[in-house]
């Protein structure tokens, strides 16, 4: 437990000078009256104190696990609070990225227990260790202010924005038709069976039915959705902003193809080499809340990722395309003559539109 | 910029109307506090209407653009300023009305723009510089009457004060402005009549540190003021041309006057040593001062041997255009001046009518009082032109000289003619014996000082200071009866006594009536000088110094040993005088006097250390002291109140056995639903999640409730039928 810390307010800072001022009145003026006020305005200054140290002693907080959060929205850190005195005017603060929030308990019973969620805004997109929730009494009259820092180890994931796509980013096939990005397509044959009946004549396999002397029927597969690697550039050096806005568009482009039913794999290249995420949304959603730009250059990063890009044309979003020459579709902010561009706030669009 | 500048114009308002009534009667006892030192009549009344009007105002339109309201605000302090200087440069020695007057229109004027949470503070603390001069001007203590329900309302309003301040903190702290989502109402900082039990409990705190922290503040001398308080100038009916005029006596005149206990016999041209009686104890002035000291009165030259009187009434008259008065001290007050003796200065608050007499510390040299002029007399005693009446204020300047015993050792016997020629005067029908009783306490003296604390002594040890006594059983001289009939009596028959002594002795002497210093009040830091204080006692000229006192009676203290600081120098100090003062005044009962032999003296002691001893034992019984019983849950404590129900009833949880067990067990006897309810609730309690809710505690207390009024109606029942 860490000793709390005490400092006057402006209310006790003028309580303090007006004692004094007064004191010195009382003295010249030799008014025994004017001691007993100076008597008083002191005993405001260490009632004031004292109340103040009390309503940070006595209390205990522990703060659980924080809901992951979005860019824009607001962060509510769970915390259970519990007293073994009636404490009174009692906050709760917390810093998370620069972002600070408090929570004002009016009264905290003795003996019980209760949740007090403290909320602020979410920072920018990442990840960010809350160290510690400090607890802050201005005792009953606010002479002082008495803060106490207890440690609290919780993680605070802000998860960026996203928008719905209208049409997702997809290559141009040879013909000059849309290609989606998929390399299987049909029912693929499964197997075959003993033939039910209902099912359709034409899916008796002839042959093995001769062979085996009984009906035997074809059995399909579903047909495979269609799978997007989507490629964030995660280069190093790039500006915080710019990785957002990137992380934006990627998640709009992710929550639009899953939305229609198709796979989305992500993929980048950090400090500790090429990493990828195939999941549903919510595992694709923290990854694009914890992308660094930590990389090697975009080009490089392709390179690394091409064992998990055989057969796909990845949709590659990138705040720095460069002159990439390479079968990938890529993203890039609006105005970097690319086939598709993002703006700041994840919104993908056909250029050419 | 303009963001800065719509902030400033519209500011975040307080909104709490709890917070702006409270403030609003914090400013109004301070008001009505100021304003009870002085008859402001309906002034008083009118800014009191004003500040709540002005509350009102700022209330209603504290979101709004009050640029105009400023404007006209400053103009009405302009014009308070300028009213208040133009009344300091017409009368610069009365700052306390207009002084009070200014302040009252700033906080008015105050009241009308009170927008923010920050000013409303500003008007709090404003009302404590309007305490502050209240208390600075109170003598008495009616001030309390004022500081406690302003200290009450100045806690509600620090606690609404620091309630709002914390929601707007937490509320500035990002949290709801930008909340998509914000959650439900958050619950009042303060419910409905929270924060006055919390205030009061709150008070009680403060008011016992306060009491403590004022026990022991240090009082050092002060008084470094050069305009010295006195009341304004009075329309005073006939004035009185030097004579003395004493209200208790209004006869005056020879012959045994009839005893008065309002007033001393002693303040009038004449003194009767044949008067009886007791005076009462209400306080006739407040002092002050920073040193204690007998505040002469008058001075008495010729013994008549029934009494004394003053021989020559004729006086000089001392005036002044603008105070203060400068006095000159009368033919037969001699100093020999060695180096400037310290100035001392009193300040004279009458609280009972007295005689036309300036009461003050000798060698007075200003004076300041509602008038132009003074009467001084050869022996020095300033005559007013108008009686004191209740409720005056003069201050006198005076510069004390305490000579050493070895200056009064060194004095000699060079009398001046006319000193000898009137200070050794004896009426022809002084009895011999007196003389000769003189003459046997004074053989032995080396020097006249010598002679002076030989008699003292003697009076002090031999005779016994007694208001009992009895008329004179018989005609003749008052001094020969006193010393050698009655041998006991008043300061009256002392001081006469040493004074008739050291004349037949040849050492020159006179009679000084006046006023003991009094009692110092702990809380007004005046000394309270009471009916009772009216003192008589003794000056001795020495040649090369002058009049030095001397006290004859037994149990009074000598004037040498005065000078002392008027004010202890620590709070407890002053409240343990006071009040063994207090207490030493009260005579005990005959009966308890033959118990303890010694409590005349000691029982302010036994009082005092009964009282502490009486507190400790509530404080113990009251379990505040010595132990401190640490906190319990609430639901705990409702379940350990059923466990003892049902111990009662015979039923006791075995070792081991879980609380639902013994639920299951005491219902199959006891048959109440609350046993398993509140069995429930303490399991949730313990084991669950959220610990002891609110709504736990709750239905827990109501559920022991219940068991407990079942337990009182079964009882009833069960003597009902018995």
């Amino acid at each position: 437990m860490r000793t709390p810390s005490l400092r006057p307010t402006p209310e006790g800072l003028a309580c303090l000078v007006l004692a004094g001022f007064l004191f010195l009145l009382a003295t010249n003026l030799m008014a025994g009256w004017l001691f007993f006020l100076v008597a008083f305005l002191v005993a405001l200054l260490l009632v004031g104190g004292v109340t103040a140290l009390r309503g940070v002693r006595h209390l205990r907080v522990e703060v659980g696990p924080v809901p992951p959060t979005v860019e824009g929205g607001m962060v509510a850190i769970p915390v259970l609070v519990q007293s073994s005195r009636t404490l009174r005017f009692v906050r709760l603060a917390a810093v998370v990225g620069g972002q600070r929030g408090e929570t004002f308990l009016p009264v905290v019973e003795r003996g019980t227990k209760r949740q007090s969620p403290v909320r602020l805004a979410a920072p920018a997109r990442g990840v960010y260790a809350l160290g510690e929730i400090r607890l802050i009494s201005p005792g009953l009259i606010g002479m002082f202010q008495a803060e106490r820092r207890l440690p609290a180890r919780a993680e605070v994931v802000v998860r960026p924005r996203y928008q719905v796509v209208n049409d997702l980013p997809v290559g141009v096939s040879d013909n000059g038709g849309a290609e989606v990005p998929q390399h299987r397509r049909g029912y693929e044959l499964f197997g075959i069976r003993e033939y039910l009946p209902g099912d359709p004549a034409r899916h008796i396999h002839w042959r093995s039915s001769a062979r085996h002397r009984r009906l035997l029927v074809k059995e399909f597969e579903e047909p495979a959705a269609p799978i997007l690697a989507l490629v964030v550039d995660a280069e190093r050096g790039q500006p915080p902003a710019d990785l957002d806005a990137a992380a934006r568009a990627a998640a709009s482009i992710a929550w639009t193809a899953l939305q229609r039913g198709w796979q989305v794999t992500l993929l980048w290249c950090g400090a500790d080499g090429p990493a990828t995420v195939r999941g549903d949304w919510e595992q694709l959603w923290d990854a694009l809340a914890r992308l660094r730009a930590d990389g090697p250059p975009l080009s490089q990063a392709l390179g690394r990722l091409n064992a998990h890009l055989r057969e796909t044309v990845p949709v590659v979003v990138s705040s720095r395309p460069g002159s990439l020459r390479l079968p990938v579709v890529l993203v890039a902010p609006a105005g970097s003559a690319t086939a598709w561009e993002y703006d700041r706030d994840g919104a993908v669009r056909c250029a050419a539109s | 910029m303009r963001r800065f500048l719509t902030r400033i114009r519209r500011g975040g308002d307080e909104g709490s109307p709890a917070l702006r009534v409270w403030t609003a009667l914090t400013v109004l006892v301070s008001v009505f506090a100021i304003t009870a030192h002085e008859d402001f009549g309906a002034l008083r009344f009118s800014i009191a209407g004003l500040v709540a009007l002005g509350f009102l105002f700022s209330w209603i339109r504290r979101r709004r653009n009050n640029t105009w309201v400023k404007l006209l605000l400053t103009a009405g302090c302009l014009w308070a300023a300028w009213v208040f200087l133009q009344a300091l440069s017409q009368d610069p020695y009365h700052t306390s009305i207009p002084l009070t007057i200014f302040l009252l229109w700033l906080q008015t004027l105050h009241s009308f723009d009170l927008p923010r949470r920050r000013d409303l503070l500003f008007s709090v603390l404003t009302s404590v510089v309007l305490m502050a001069v209240a208390a600075a001007f109170t003598v008495d203590m009616a001030f309390g009457a004022f500081f406690l329900p302003y200290a009450l309302a100045a806690c509600v309003t620090l606690v609404y004060n620091t309630a709002e301040a914390g929601m707007a903190a937490a509320a500035g702290g990002g949290s709801a402005a930008s909340d998509p989502a914000p959650a439900a109402p958050p619950r009042p900082a303060l419910q409905r009549g929270e924060a006055v039990p919390i205030a009061a409990a709150l008070l009680g705190a403060l008011l016992a540190v306060a009491g403590l922290v004022f026990l022991f503040t240090p009082r050092l001398s002060g008084l470094f003021i050069t305009t010295l308080p006195f009341t304004p100038t009075i329309s005073i009916g006939e004035r009185l041309q030097g004579g003395i005029i004493n209200p208790a006596y209004p006869q005056g005149g020879d012959g045994t006057q009839v005893f008065n206990p309002n007033g001393y016999f002693g303040f009038g041209p004449n003194v009767d040593l044949r008067v009886r009686g007791r005076l009462n104890d209400r306080v006739v002035m407040r002092v002050r001062t920073t040193e204690r000291r007998n505040w002469r009165g008058l001075v008495f030259d010729v013994y008549t041997g029934t009494g004394w009187r003053i021989d020559d009434h004729r006086v000089r008259l001392h005036t002044a255009a603008v105070p203060p008065i400068e006095l000159v001290h009368g033919r037969d007050d001699v100093y020999a001046y060695r180096g400037r003796a310290r100035r001392l200065v009193q300040t004279f608050y009458i609280q009972q009518d007295q005689p036309n007499v300036a009461f003050a510390v000798p060698r007075a040299e200003q004076i300041y009082l509602p008038g132009d002029h003074v009467y001084v007399d050869r022996y020095t005693n300033v005559r007013l032109p108008f009686t004191l009446d209740r409720g005056m204020i003069y201050t006198v300047v005076s510069r004390p000289l305490d000579p050493t015993p070895e200056q009064l050792q060194r004095a000699g016997t060079a009398y001046p003619g006319f000193i000898l020629e009137r200070y050794l005067q004896l009426p022809p029908s002084l009895p011999p014996r007196v003389a000769v009783l003189a003459r046997q306490l004074t053989g032995d003296a080396a020097t006249p000082y010598d002679a002076v604390r030989v008699v003292n002594r003697y009076l002090w040890t031999q005779y016994r200071y007694d208001l009992t006594i009895g008329p004179q059983r018989r005609p003749g001289d008052a001094v020969d009866y006193f010393l050698f009939a009655e041998r006991r009596g008043y300061c009256e028959q002392f001081a006469s006594a040493m004074a008739v002594l050291l004349r037949a002795a040849g050492i020159p002497a006179r009679l000084v009536t006046g006023y003991t210093p009094g009692t110092v009040h702990p809380l007004t830091g005046l000394l309270e000088v009471r009916n009772s204080d009216a003192h008589a006692w003794v000056e001795v000229f020495f040649p090369g110094v002058g009049w030095v006192e001397f006290e004859p009676t037994p149990s009074f203290p000598d004037p040498a040993a005065l000078g002392d600081p008027a004010v202890p120098r620590w709070g407890w100090e002053g409240f343990a005088r006071y009040f063994s003062a207090r207490l030493a005044a009260v005579t005990p009962p005959a009966w308890v006097i033959s118990l303890l032999p010694a409590a005349g003296k000691t029982l302010p002691w036994m009082v005092i250390a009964g009282s502490l001893g009486a507190a400790l034992l509530l404080l113990r019984r009251a379990g505040r002291f010595p132990a401190r019983v640490p906190p319990v849950d609430p639901v705990l404590e409702s379940y350990a109140a059923l466990l003892r129900l049902l111990a009662r009833r015979g039923l006791r949880r075995a070792p081991g056995e879980t609380p639902r067990e013994f639920a299951r067990r005491a219902n199959a006897v006891v048959d109440r639903p609350e046993i398993e309810s509140l069995t429930a609730l303490l399991e949730t309690s313990v084991f669950g999640p959220n610990g002891s809710t609110p709504d736990a505690v709750a239905a827990a207390k109501r559920m022991t409730a219940l068991l407990q009024d079942a337990r009182r109606f079964d009882r009833a029942d069960g003597k009902r039928h018995a």
